[in-house]
């Protein structure tokens, strides 16, 4: 049955993918698939809930096979597509890169021995027990979203998160899984994937390994793809969110709008405070509107964005009835205690130093040092060759980066620790630091396809061919 | 969705890279081996960087063990411990950068299945039976048995008073043990509430049917008496009570 179960979930979410557009490569359906597919069960087990309906597998299988049909109606199109695809793969199989290969099976080998252990231990992480997996197991076992134990608060702090989630766990559950990291690694592989994709459109295959491989090689992400946490599959989602967003703006491609507008929603669906990014990708689309004026987008994007957020707070506040502090103190007004902590912090994990038991180089290793390396390389080099030449459309990117990390850095500074139960300190050493995996991808794409490191692979390219 | 659109944007991803992946067909076989072997020999370099952190879990075992052994070792102690630092402490910025490479690609691509197969071994402990989801949780969480005694031993509609948790707090054997978000993982459909924090939930708190005890702290929540040569240190015991049971032997107590 799990295996039914996933193979909708991936079925379900290419038919979506292919709706919008039957030209994704095959690492984008791939990977779109499965964080697309997962969205719409969650959301299936979110209606079913409002409607009262009890959560059995036969329904979802019902319901699955109801959006594949529907969706599906020019069926014969999608295999010509697909058929299209394979020939491509097959005449790019005949020309092998090896040292793209070389790459490939390093990031291969890594990802299978993360997943054995992934597979092999149960959930058994702190937040997981008290909350997500803990919340997923009842959910399945009863059949909805408002299972049993809000009524006696004991349904841990993630019972307020937006479902999709914990919903990911249900619904492995609810076709019978003894554990349900399985959708651990097919949210990891999805991330390698849309990540993989994306840096290999804008420069060669070494280049989009090499970085492939110092994404999934990040220390403290890495870890993560054998933990049974919320914070990775939500970088996933950003990843596919902002990425498909930048590629629309960058090359007008209106496939890219719709999956970054689908991809941003279940980013809100997965966390709430992935708010941070929808705000920064409205900016980032505001100043391609402000040259175009082309407003009707910005609507349409802000809304498919929006209604999954705005959806679950309704939810909460009518349907759960949780009461709830404001996690946010907003008359905080200035406390230089509180900024001088949170700054040290930050700074430990951006420029690989070490604050208390913090060191920042031990979590996220090269990957924000490269980037800042590489700013100020394509700095200077903008002095010589022109701003417009070495930045271009990636200024856009750098905007969005700057917005998103201020406006996270400023939730965290406003939360209320006697709400959260927890000090700042402790805030910055776990939360914070989980949730720097959302920019991780956004970063590494920059540092990846920015001017210096194009010129840097298209010397080492020329060589490899002999050009 | 997109479908009038659909077409709009496809000429333009063919913007590639001048560069992009040709194959070793158009160049050579040497030049691929020639990048191949640089890369070896950087990611080789990056993992010889800090090989000496091989000997750490050792060296955190073997300061385990003698710490909990009884007689003087306190020599070889500070012989571990002062390792322990030289090795911990010898980051240099640029080894820094490669620390949690080092680790990610020693311990768990190169260890994972060691490892997988020594906790394999270990449970089994000689037989040959496949390992359970039950066995890998008793495992990894140390107090799994006493929480599933308490679901052998009690209905599904049971209620539980939990420890408080400034009894049990410095001791790391009973961590979470008090703390109900975490034992309900456990003892689900039973409910659970800590001891001292009745007023928060107090629906709940009319509903007690049973008091864990650790540590030899709850007996006072008990509405009878339990003789003090009687008084386990870990044990289960119905809040009544029991009314078919003789006063001096308890069905549902336990030690740990």
């Amino acid at each position: 049955m799990l295996i039914i179960g996933i193979l909708l979930c991936y079925l379900t979410g290419c038919s979506v993918v292919m709706a919008v557009s039957r030209r994704f490569s095959l690492a984008e359906i791939i990977g779109y698939s499965f964080l697309v597919g997962m969205g719409v069960e969650t959301i299936f087990l979110f209606l079913l809930d409002i409607v009262q309906l009890h959560y059995t597998s036969f329904l979802l299988i019902a319901l699955n096979l109801f959006v594949i049909i529907a969706l599906n109606r020019k069926f014969p199109e999608t295999i010509t597509a697909f058929k299209e695809k394979y020939t491509e793969l097959r005449a790019g199989a005949l020309s092998i890169n090896y040292v793209a290969l070389f790459l490939f099976s390093i990031i291969a080998y890594l990802f299978y021995t993360i997943t054995i252990k992934n597979l092999f231990w149960p959930p058994a992480e702190g937040d997981s027990i008290t909350s997500f997996d803990k919340l997923a197991r009842v959910i399945a076992m009863e059949g909805k979203l408002k299972i049993s134990l809000f009524q006696y608060n004991l349904q841990g702090a993630a019972g307020v998160y937006p479902p999709l989630f914990h919903g990911s766990f249900a619904y492995v559950y609810i076709f019978g899984a003894e554990t349900p990291k399985i959708v651990i690694t097919f949210f990891f592989l999805s991330l390698l994937l849309i990540f993989y994709s994306f840096v290999k459109s804008y420069t060669n295959a070494i280049a989009a390994m090499l970085f492939t491989l110092i994404l999934m090689a990040t220390p403290e992400l890495y870890a993560h793809a054998a933990l049974a946490l919320g914070n990775m599959p939500t970088a996933a989602y950003i990843c596919g969110a902002v990425l498909s967003t930048y590629m629309w703006l960058d090359r007008d491609d209106e496939k890219y709008f719709w999956m970054g507008a689908i991809m941003m929603g279940f980013s809100v669906w997965i966390r709430s405070d992935a708010i941070a990014f929808v705000i920064a990708v409205l900016c980032m689309i505001a100043i391609k509107v402000w040259q175009n004026k082309d407003y009707k987008r910005l609507l349409i994007f802000a809304v498919i964005a929006l209604v999954p957020f705005v959806s679950w707070l309704l939810y909460v506040k009518l349907k759960i009835e949780l009461p709830q502090a404001s996690r946010f103190d907003t008359g905080i007004g200035y406390n230089a205690d509180r900024l001088n902590t949170m700054i040290n912090y930050v700074r430990a994990y951006l420029f690989a130093s070490s604050y208390r038991q913090v060191q920042g180089g031990q979590l996220y290793g090269i990957v924000f040092i490269s980037f800042f390396v590489a700013l100020a390389i394509n700095t200077t080099l903008a002095f010589k060759k022109g701003v417009k030449t070495v930045f271009g459309n990636q200024g856009m990117l750098l905007v969005f980066l700057l917005i998103a990390f201020s406006i996270y850095f400023t939730e965290f500074y406003l939360i209320n620790e006697a709400v959260q139960a927890s000090t700042i300190a402790s805030l910055m050493a776990s939360s914070f630091k989980r949730g720097m995996f959302y920019f991780l991808p956004v970063v590494l794409f920059y540092t990846a396809t920015c001017y210096s490191s194009k010129l840097l692979f298209d010397k080492l390219e020329k060589f490899r061919t002999g050009q | 969705m997109a479908k009038g659109k659909q077409n709009q944007g496809t000429e333009k991803t063919e913007k590639k890279p001048a560069s992009s992946s040709s194959g070793a067909t158009q160049g050579s076989l040497f030049r691929n081996l020639i990048i191949i072997f640089l890369l070896s020999v950087i990611f080789v370099g990056i993992y010889a960087l800090n090989d000496k952190r091989v000997e750490l879990p050792d060296l955190y075992n073997e300061l385990q063990t003698l710490k909990e052994r009884p007689g003087d070792h306190d020599g070889r102690i500070n012989e571990i411990e002062h390792r322990i630092t030289e090795i911990e402490t010898d980051t240099s910025f640029f080894k820094t950068l490669f620390v949690g490479y080092f680790d990610e690609i020693h311990f768990v691509a190169f260890g994972a299945q060691d490892q997988i197969d020594k906790v394999t071994a270990e449970i089994q402990n000689g037989s040959s039976a496949p390992v359970t989801r039950e066995d890998k949780l008793n495992y990894k969480v140390h107090t799994y048995r006493l929480l599933d005694f308490i679901n052998a031993n009690t209905p599904a509609n049971a209620v539980i008073l939990l420890p408080p948790t400034d009894s049990i707090v410095n001791d790391s054997r009973w961590n979470y043990v008090s703390d109900p978000q975490w034992v309900e993982y456990f003892i689900y459909p039973r409910l659970c509430i800590e001891s001292g924090k009745e007023s928060e939930n107090p629906e709940l708190a009319k509903r007690i049917t049973h008091v864990l005890i650790v540590k030899g702290i709850g007996y006072n929540k008990l509405k009878y008496d339990v003789p003090l040569d009687k008084r386990e240190k870990v044990c289960l015991l119905p809040v009544n009570k029991p009314v078919d049971v003789p006063e001096t032997t308890d069905s549902t107590q336990t030690s740990n």
